[in-house]
C-alpha cells in the first residue's frame, strides 16, 4: 500500500535545491510558501537548518555566510503509532490486522530491532503513519529497551502495546480484549526483616486518550467480520491456530486494570492478587510497566491491548495465542481508525 | 422492414448519459447486417444509455438484471429486433456472476416478451465485449435462444454466435472499425490514456545500473487500443489472412503480455514467451511459412530487443522476422513510425520522450531520492521532486477565473498545460486516492465540478482514463448556492429553468458525489458545493482538488478533503 506522502524532510530538501536554481521570481515566493508548510513537521533543527539555507537563496556576502549551518541529525521518521509487540505470535498477527504481508522485508533496522512501516486512513480520511516492532523477548527490562529505541528513531504520537495475556476466569473469557486504564507493578516492594511491604505502582494512560478509550467500542465497527476475515489469514500461519471454534469466538473488549510483574503467572493466583491489589484486575502480563515508564519518560502517550490467550493457572498452553493477539491487534488498529484523534 | 429497438447499457458508470445520430446508425448497421432486411428504428436520438455501477452489481446483481429487462420489454413493445449493447470499458469492475445475470436479464427479457401468442418474433442482438466461454453458466442459459436464432452475440472483435448462420452482409472488419469509430480512434486514445508514470528509475546496461529515467510508460489503461492497434498490424502486415505467432519478453511485458494473449485468441493466433519458442524447434516450420511477430511495450536504446531478434533468427536460421513496438523513445513520425535498430527496422505506434541521464549527473541520485517502481507509485500525492518538475515544463500563469469575492492569484502553476502532459497519470493518482478515501472504484462515483477551464481538462482526463462520470456545474449557480439564505427557492428556479447539470444529477445512479475543483483557495467554493449537493439530497464523500492551496482549512471540515499537492498560499486564505 503506498504512502499518502514523502517525507517532509525529502520535500524540504527537493524546495531548497529547487529555490536555489530557479529564477523566477513569482515561483521562488510559491516554493518559499510550500517549504515553509512541509516544514512546520519537522523537528526545531532540522526547520532551522532549512529555513536558513532557503533565505540564503535570497540574500549574499556576510549575511549568507552567517546562514552557513551545519546539517543536524534529523529524526526524518516520524510515526503517528507506533505498536510494539513482544513475542512472535503477536507480531505475526498485528502485521495480518495492519495488511503488513508476513514476508515483506522490514524498512528500518536499527540494532536487531525491525520496523516495519504501514499507512492507515482514519475516519477523516487523513493518513497515519504506522510503524510495528517486536521487542523479539518478554519482561518488562527489554521492553523498556526496546521503546527507548523505538524513541530514537522514531518521533511517535501514540504508542500501543499489543499481545497476549493471562486473564482472570469468570470476569474475562479466551479471546476476550481487554484495554489497560491502569497498568500496575504489583511486584514493588520493601524488603524488611518483618516481611515485605509492598510498593505497588500504578501507570494510567493520558486523559486524553483514556476519555478516546472511553468512547470506543470496536462491536460498532464490525470486529467480529475483520476477525473472521483475518483469523482467515491467521489459519494459512500453520503453526498459529485460530480460533479453536468460530462459533463460541464471540470476544469482548473491556477496559480494566493489568498487572505487570517480570513473573509468568501459571499458579492460578490470578484472583488471589486481585483481591490483594486492586478489585478490578482483569489480566496479567510481563511488559506494561516497563513499556508504560518508558512512555511517561518520553512523553509519548500510551496504550496496553491485550488479548486473554490463558487463565494464568496450570493448565496453561500456547493454543490461545494467535487468535487472542488478533483480537488484540484488531481491536488495536480499529481504535486508531475509528477512535484515535490524532493531534494537531 | 424490421422495426429496430436500442438498449445501451453502460457497466462501472455513475450515471446515464446519452447517445447520439452516430451510436445510432451503428446499431441499425449492425441491425441490417445480421437480419439482411432493411430496418427503422423506433427511438429517435438522443439515446438514453443506462448506467450500472460496480457498487450495484456486487451488491444486487440480480436487481441489475432486472433493470435491463424492464427495459428490454419496454422497448420489445413496437420493435421486432433489439440491438443491446453492453458496453464494459477497462475500468469496470464486472466479472463473472455479473454476465450471467446481465444475459438471465436477456433471457428474462426474451421470455416476457416473446410469447407463444404473438405472431411476429423477437431477435436480440448482444454486443459484448467478449463471447462466453462454451462451458460457461451464461452460455448454458442462452443455448437455447441461441439454437433457435433468437439471440445473436457478437463481440468486440466482430466474433459472432451462433456460427453456424451464415450471415453474408455482416463484415466482421467493418464492425470492428466502425466500433472504434465511435469509441474513439485508439492511438489517439492511447496517446491520452497512456500514464506516464514520473519517478526515479533505474535503468540497466548488461546489468550494471548506469542510468536514470524520470518516466515510466504505462499501458495498462490502453489494452482495449494496443489490442486494436496489433490487430490492425497484422490486418495490413500479413495478407490473406496469415497469422503470425507473436512473441514477447515477459520481463519486459508488464502489462504487454495479457493483451497479447487475448488478442492471439481472439484472431487465432499463437502467443509465446521467447524463451518457450527457443526450446520449441517445431516451431521453424510455421516460421518458414509466415514470420513471427516480435512484440515489445517500449523500445528505448533497442538492446534488449536486438538480443531476442538475434536468437530467434539464429535458433531458427531466419534472415529476418518482423518486430513491434508499441512505443519508441526515439522514430521518424510522432505515431505510426518506425527506426532502425542494428540494421532491422522497427515499427512503432507511438513516440514517447524520455530524458536518460548517467547516475553521476541525475539530479534525483543528487538529492538522494528514493528509486521508484515501475507501475506503482509509492506516495499516494505527488512528490515535491514530481510537482515542481511539471511546473517547470508547463510554467505559471495569471489565474483564469477568479471569484468576484477575493483578489486574482498573479501566479499559479499552469495546470492545464500540466494535465496537457501528464493528464493520464494524474487521472489514475486521482482515481487511487479516491478509491482510498471512498473504498470504491472511482467510476461508481459521480464527480461535480465547477464548469471552468482547468477543472474541465482535468475532469476530461478522469472520464477517459477512470470512466467517471462528469457533471459541470454553472459558475453563476455555485455563486447563488454561496450566497444561499433561502435553498428552496433556488431549487425552485433550477426545477423551472432546468440547466442541464441540474437535469444529469437528478438522474445520476448513485447518491454519493465527489466534488473536484482544479485548486482550492478560500475553501469557499467548497462550502458552497457542498450546500448545493446537500439541497439535491447527495451525499459529499469528498472534496478533492488538484493542489490545495488552504490545507490548513481542511482540518475544519466535515468531509474527507485529499489533493494530490499541497502547501498554505500566504496570498490566499
Amino acid at each position: 500500500m503506498p504512502r499518502k506522502q514523502e517525507h517532509s524532510a525529502t520535500s524540504c530538501k527537493v524546495l531548497v535545491e529547487r529555490l536555489k536554481d530557479c529564477k523566477s521570481s513569482d515561483q521562488r515566493v510559491l516554493l518559499l510558501e510550500d517549504l515553509l508548510w512541509k516544514s512546520r513537521n519537522l523537528p526545531p533543527g532540522a526547520r532551522w537548518f532549512y529555513t536558513a539555507r532557503a533565505l540564503k537563496c535570497f540574500v549574499d556576502g556576510p549575511v549568507a555566510a552567517r546562514l552557513d549551518m551545519e546539517e543536524p541529525e534529523m529524526m526524518t521518521h516520524k510515526a503517528d503509532v507506533a505498536i510494539l509487540t513482544a513475542i512472535p505470535p503477536e507480531l505475526i498477527a498485528t502485521k495480518i490486522a495492519f495488511n503488513i504481508p508476513l514476508e515483506i522485508q522490514e524498512d528500518e533496522y536499527v540494532n536487531g530491532l525491525r520496523f516495519w512501516e504501514t499507512p492507515l486512513t482514519d475516519s477523516t480520511g487523513g493518513q497515519l503513519d504506522i510503524v510495528l516492532t517486536m521487542i523479539g523477548e518478554s519482561g518488562n527490562v527489554s521492553c523498556a529497551a526496546a521503546c527507548d529505541r523505538l524513541f530514537n528513531t522514531y518521533d511517535v504520537g501514540l504508542c500501543i502495546l499489543v499481545g497476549v495475556a493471562a486473564g482472570l476466569k469468570g470476569k474475562v473469557k479466551l479471546g476476550d480484549v481487554v484495554a489497560a486504564d491502569i497498568v500496575l507493578d504489583y511486584e514493588n516492594a520493601r524488603l524488611e526483616s518483618d516481611g515485605a511491604k509492598k510498593r505497588p505502582r500504578q501507570f494510567s494512560p493520558g486523559v486524553q486518550i483514556a476519555r478516546d478509550l472511553e468512547y470506543f467500542n470496536p462491536q460498532q465497527h464490525n470486529w467480529y467480520d475483520i476477525l473472521r476475515q483475518a483469523s482467515g489469514q491467521l489459519r494459512e500461519v500453520t503453526y498459529l491456530e485460530a480460533p479453536p471454534n468460530d462459533d463460541f469466538w464471540n470476544p469482548e473488549f473491556v477496559s480494566g486494570v493489568i498487572l505487570s510483574g517480570e513473573k509468568l503467572i501459571a499458579d492460578g493466583s490470578l484472583d488471589v492478587r486481585r483481591k490483594e491489589y486492586h478489585d478490578r484486575i482483569r489480566a496479567a502480563e510481563m511488559e506494561g510497566r516497563g513499556f508504560a515508564r518508558m512512555c511517561e519518560e518520553h512523553g509519548v502517550p500510551w496504550l496496553v491491548f491485550r488479548g486473554i490467550s490463558d487463565y494464568g493457572d496450570p493448565q496453561i498452553n500456547k493454543d490461545w495465542q494467535g487468535t487472542s493477539a488478533l483480537d488484540a491487534a484488531t481491536a488495536a488498529r480499529l481504535f486508531i481508525e475509528r477512535g484515535y484523534k490524532k493531534p494537531i | 422492414m424490421k422495426r429496430v429497438g436500442i438498449v445501451s447499457c453502460k457497466f462501472g458508470s455513475g450515471a446515464a448519459s446519452t447517445l447520439g445520430e452516430s451510436h445510432l446508425e451503428f446499431y441499425l448497421s449492425v441491425a441490417k447486417a445480421i437480419t439482411n432486411e432493411p430496418v427503422t428504428p423506433v427511438q429517435a436520438p438522443p439515446l438514453a444509455r443506462m448506467a450500472i455501477t460496480n457498487e450495484r452489481l456486487n451488491a444486487r446483481p440480480g436487481a441489475v438484471g432486472d433493470a435491463i429487462a424492464k427495459r428490454c420489454s419496454e422497448v420489445a413493445k413496437c420493435a421486432e429486433v433489439i440491438v443491446v449493447d453492453l458496453d464494459v470499458p477497462e475500468m469496470a469492475n464486472i466479472r463473472g456472476s455479473a454476465h450471467i445475470n446481465a444475459y438471465a436479464a436477456i433471457n428474462l427479457a426474451l421470455q416476457t416478451t416473446h410469447k407463444p401468442e404473438q405472431s411476429r418474433a423477437l431477435m436480440l442482438i448482444l454486443l459484448v465485449p467478449e463471447l462466453p466461454d462454451s462451458n460457461s453458466s451464461s452460455m448454458r442459459l442462452l443455448n437455447p435462444d441461441l439454437a433457435k436464432g433468437n439471440i445473436v452475440l457478437i463481440s468486440d472483435a466482430g466474433k459472432i454466435l451462433p456460427e453456424e448462420i451464415s450471415r453474408p452482409s455482416f463484415n466482421k472488419e467493418q464492425y470492428r472499425l466502425k466500433l472504434s469509430e465511435i469509441r474513439g480512434k485508439p492511438i489517439e486514445l492511447l496517446r491520452h490514456k497512456l500514464v506516464r508514470q514520473r519517478g526515479h528509475f533505474k535503468r540497466f546496461v548488461n546489468g550494471v545500473h548506469t542510468e536514470c529515467v524520470p518516466l515510466y510508460f504505462d499501458g495498462r489503461l490502453c489494452s482495449v487500443e494496443v489490442r486494436k492497434l496489433v490487430h490492425d498490424y497484422v490486418l495490413q502486415n500479413y495478407p490473406g489472412g496469415a497469422r503470425p505467432h507473436f512473441i514477447y519478453r515477459p520481463d519486459y511485458s508488464n502489462w504487454l503480455e495479457g493483451l497479447l494473449h487475448i488478442l492471439a485468441g481472439e484472431i487465432g493466433a499463437e502467443c509465446h514467451r521467447v524463451w518457450e519458442v527457443l526450446e520449441r524447434p517445431e516451431l521453424g516450420d510455421d516460421f518458414d511459412v509466415c514470420a513471427p511477430l516480435l512484440i515489445v511495450q517500449l523500445i528505448d536504446s533497442g538492446n534488449s530487443l536486438t538480443e531476442v531478434r538475434n536468437q530467434v533468427c539464429s535458433k531458427f536460421q531466419l534472415d529476418e522476422i518482423k518486430c513491434l513496438a508499441v512505443l519508441s523513445t526515439t522514430g521518424n513520425e510522432p505515431c505510426f513510425g518506425s527506426r532502425l535498430v542494428a540494421g532491422a527496422e522497427i515499427a512503432y505506434f507511438l513516440k514517447v520522450p524520455q530524458i536518460r541521464q548517467l547516475v553521476a549527473d541525475c539530479p534525483m541520485c543528487r538529492l538522494d531520492l528514493p528509486y521508484s517502481k515501475e507501475g506503482h507509485d509509492d506516495n499516494l500525492m505527488l512528490t515535491s521532486y514530481e510537482f515542481w518538475t511539471m511546473v517547470d515544463i508547463a510554467g505559471l500563469k495569471k489565474e483564469d477565473d477568479p471569484p468576484p469575492y477575493r483578489m486574482k492569484l498573479e501566479a499559479v502553476p499552469d495546470f492545464p498545460r500540466i494535465l496537457d502532459s501528464n493528464g493520464a497519470w494524474i487521472a489514475s493518482k486521482i482515481g487511487d486516492l479516491l478509491k482510498n478515501v471512498t473504498g470504491q472504484l472511482p467510476n461508481d462515483i459521480v464527480v461535480v465540478c465547477p464548469d471552468q477551464k482547468g477543472s474541465q481538462v482535468l475532469t476530461e482526463y478522469l472520464h477517459l482514463v477512470s470512466g467517471v462520470t462528469v457533471i459541470r456545474i454553472r459558475d453563476e449557480d455555485i455563486r447563488s448556492a454561496k450566497d444561499l439564505n433561502t435553498p428552496d427557492s433556488l431549487i425552485d428556479e433550477w426545477e423551472r429553468t432546468q440547466p442541464e447539470w441540474y437535469m444529469q444529477i437528478r438522474a445520476a445512479a448513485t447518491q454519493k458525489v465527489v466534488v473536484l475543483d482544479e485548486f482550492c483557495v478560500s475553501a469557499v467554493k467548497r462550502d458552497a458545493l457542498h450546500t448545493v449537493m446537500g439541497q439535491l439530497k447527495k451525499t459529499v464523500v469528498c472534496y478533492f482538488a488538484l493542489a490545495d492551496f488552504c490545507p490548513q482549512l481542511a482540518e475544519k471540515s466535515s468531509i474527507p478533503v485529499m489533493s494530490l499537492y499541497e502547501w498554505r498560499m500566504y496570498g490566499g486564505a
